[in-house]
């Protein structure tokens, strides 16, 4: 990873919005990452450690569902969520 | 063939619904409709108060669409209708109204079966229940997947 970063927005739904509020901002490699590198980053911080790999949250890339391996770059819309439960 | 879906904050009256989608219709010799209605007791039989229904603009609409076309290409059924509520619901108020047409039975009960498998973990929607003291957020059950695996 370079050490130039991009202050990106992220949007969060479900239980985790109500955990963690609505959205936040991150720093990303300008270069972007992929979801899961993302996912360890965020994770970091104790109140977003159920981001981590794993745990059970999804995650979108301008509102498409992706898996960890996707790549993500400044300017696309992120958002993390958990499970979805319509009907 | 009519596909369409819709997300509302207001209100469904589904008497109302299946009658517009009636008379709409060519020459259908079957119409389905289903209601999902919103409980006044958790599956722990404690009393719920209110039901949230948190959404994601622009991709909860697009999820809804989609599951309405593969429904209607998937069965051939000449059309389809979903109308998914968001926000706030009161027990006893509808969540979901599915209504679906074709020449035959068969092809619309089980349009109407599959559209709402779909439904309930496809659709993006997140659904708390308000009960007196605690909220709960629900999740898809295994029995929710299992019924979503039929159609696989």
């Amino acid at each position: 990873m370079s050490d130039q970063t991009v202050r990106t927005r992220l949007l969060f739904f479900g239980r985790l919005a109500e955990q963690v509020g609505r959205e936040r901002e991150v720093d990303i490699p300008a270069e972007g990452c992929t979801i899961g590198a993302l996912r360890s980053k965020l994770a970091d911080d104790p109140e977003l450690e159920m981001l981590a790999p794993g745990r059970g949250m999804l995650a979108s890339i301008d509102q498409q569902v992706v898996q960890d391996e996707a790549h993500v770059r400044s300017g696309q819309e992120i958002a993390f969520f958990s499970p979805l439960s319509g009907g | 063939m009519a596909v369409e879906s819709r997300l509302t904050q207001d209100s469904i009256v589904a008497e109302a619904e299946l009658g517009r989608f009636m008379t709409g219709l060519g020459d259908a010799g079957a119409v389905v409709s289903f209601c999902g209605v919103a409980r006044s007791s958790t599956r722990e039989g404690e009393k719920v108060e209110s039901l949230q229904l948190d959404h994601y603009p622009g991709m909860t609409e697009r999820s809804l669409e989609q599951i309405a076309r593969d429904g209607s290409e998937r069965f051939g059924v000449s059309d389809v209708l979903v109308i998914h509520r968001c926000g706030t619901i009161q027990p006893g108020e509808v969540i979901v109204f599915v209504a679906t047409a074709s020449p035959h039975r068969r092809a619309a009960f089980e349009a109407a079966d599959y559209l709402m498998d779909r439904l309930k973990t496809e659709a993006v929607f997140w659904k708390k229940e308000q009960g007196v003291d605690a909220a709960r957020w629900i999740e898809p059950t295994d029995e929710d997947r299992a019924d979503l695996d039929r159609w696989r």
